[in-house]
């Protein structure tokens, strides 16, 4: 069974994933990786990661070519 | 003259701003139904069954009289056998519980335990019957009653086009079935299943079973008759189909099983008398017995309006016709889009309002999300709290689950029209 993290270290282990990605990732990317680390988003991780993006904290849009949302943060 | 959708969509000023097709999770109230509750708030509030006031009297005559329009319009029964219920998992538990607890009340001057409900414990191991399609609200309270009592549950899967037949459900029964739960329309694949032919032939077969049917999916969207069906139990959400308001619903019980139930909550409202020794539960009308504390009583009175609104109003079976309608309109623009698969029964007459599909590629959330963000269309994507079902099918590892489009009365055909061509771009179809 996997973990479902709180918000603060979902919120903070997703930032830090897309901080270093070199390019934008997948809703399907970002499960991966948290599966792969045992952990679950709070809530479904598209309603947890759109949450960030209304927050402004992140970055996505639709990406028709990659077949699905994708997520990124604005580099300083 | 019935209300048309037009005229239905100018009482949800909400409709104007957003294509909403997630009536299958909850649905807009309509502002006659906010009216009537707003009535309660302003015009004679006041606590049920308690006060000796006029106003208090007009409180709780309404408050039975919503009570009636629920009972007769949305399920064909008699007040005395309905109980307001939070929701449809709150009728499901409240069956649960008085299935496992022999009803406690005190007779000749002794709090005694009365015959239980369903003897489990004499004779062979016994057993309950589900199915493979049913909500976790129509799945864990029988899979915890189930652990409790040391029964069997079993799980029938439909044979035949996602719709439950007698047959299927006579296979997995025996002599030792004490109880089957199964539901009256699929919230993930519409099936509209035959319920009637179902009850009837499992206690024809064996009388003793008793059956509680799940119609969380069933009144507001379609005719209901509880009598007709012939179900000892049957539970729906008010804030579904019927239009109520959030945090409302009902349940059936057949009167001869409800005088031997034992309450979930006892306290207030719900007792004939109380000692320092015992108490005697209410005995005049079993849907009261139920009624344990002050009811949401401005919520009820919006249920009662709301079977009114839908039955009278609108009219049931115009409800029916127009949902199987549009989601035939849609399945007929969106079933050979590239990569698109429909869940659900193929023929037209054993499907509701209910289109559920995924896209090969993409996440179920990630097609919700994009319709929303791009076209303003509200779906539902997930598992849509069936997760055995949704293993079952298969889509949670490919898609994360399915997306689902769910059908109102007053939805349009330029919805679904607009759903369609928002799915062809996502496909490139
Ligand atoms: C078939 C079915 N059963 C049960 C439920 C649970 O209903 P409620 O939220 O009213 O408890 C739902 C809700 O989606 C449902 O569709």
């Amino acid at each position: 069974m996997t973990r479902v993290m709180s918000d603060e270290e979902a919120e903070e282990y997703i930032l830090a994933m897309l901080r270093e990605a070199r390019e934008p990732l997948l809703t399907r990317e970002i499960e991966e990786r948290m599966h792969r680390m045992d952990g679950q988003c709070p809530d479904s991780s598209v309603r947890f990661l759109n949450r960030l993006r209304l927050q402004g904290k992140i970055k996505g849009k639709l990406s028709i070519e990659r077949r699905g949302w994708i997520w990124w943060v604005e580099r300083e | 003259m019935p209300l048309t959708p037009e005229q239905v969509r100018e009482h949800i000023p909400f409709l104007e701003k957003y294509v909403y097709l997630d009536n299958g999770a909850t649905t807009p109230v309509p502002l006659p139904v906010q009216e009537a509750m707003s009535a309660y708030y302003n015009e004679y509030l006041a606590n049920v069954e308690r006060g000796a006031y006029s106003v208090a009297h007009e409180a709780h005559e309404r408050f039975e009289r919503a009570r009636e329009n629920a009972a007769k319009l949305l399920l064909g029964c008699e007040p005395g056998e309905f109980v307001f219920t939070r929701n449809l998992t709150h009728a499901s538990n409240i069956v649960a519980y008085a299935l496992e607890h022999p009803l406690l009340t005190t007779k000749d001057g002794t709090f005694t335990l009365s015959e239980p409900l369903v003897d489990w414990k004499s004779g062979g191991k016994k057993n309950i019957v589900g199915t493979m399609l049913e909500h976790h609200s129509n799945t864990m309270p029988w899979l915890r009653l189930a652990h409790h009592v040391g029964a069997e549950y079993r799980v029938v899967r439909p044979s035949n086009d996602m719709v439950l037949s007698p047959d299927d459900l006579l296979e997995a029964v025996d002599g030792n079935t004490r109880f089957v739960a199964f539901q009256h329309v699929s919230n993930v694949l519409g099936s509209i299943h035959p319920v009637r032919e179902i009850t009837r032939a499992l206690k024809e077969a064996y009388p003793d079973i008793m059956v509680f049917i799940d119609g969380s999916q069933g009144p507001g969207h379609l005719p209901v008759d509880v009598k007709d069906i012939g179900c000892d139990f049957y539970g729906f959400s008010g804030h579904k189909g019927p239009l109520g308001p959030q945090g409302t619903g009902g349940l059936y019980i057949r009167k001869e099983v409800g005088e031997r139930m034992d309450p979930m909550e006892v306290g207030g409202g719900m007792m004939a008398d109380v000692t320092l020794e015992g108490y005697t539960v209410r005995t005049d009308a079993v849907g009261r017995r139920f009624d344990a504390g002050t009811p949401n009583i401005p919520g009820m009175i919006g249920l009662g309006r709301a079977a009114e609104y839908v039955a009278k109003d609108i009219g049931m079976d115009r409800i029916d016709e127009r949902e199987r309608h549009l989601a035939q309109r849609l399945i007929g623009r969106i079933k050979d889009l590239p990569g698109v698969k429909i869940y659900g029964p193929e023929n037209p007459e054993h499907r509701g309002g209910v289109v559920t599909f995924t896209i090969e590629g993409w996440l179920c959330h990630d097609v919700s999300n994009a319709l929303d963000d791009g076209w303003r269309i509200l779906t539902r994507s997930g598992h849509h709290c069936c997760l055995p079902l949704a293993r079952w099918l298969g889509t949670i590892d490919r898609y994360g689950g399915t997306t689902r489009a769910s059908m109102g009365y007053y939805n349009m055909e330029r919805e679904v029209d607009l759903l369609a061509e928002a799915l062809e771009s996502l496909t490139g179809g």
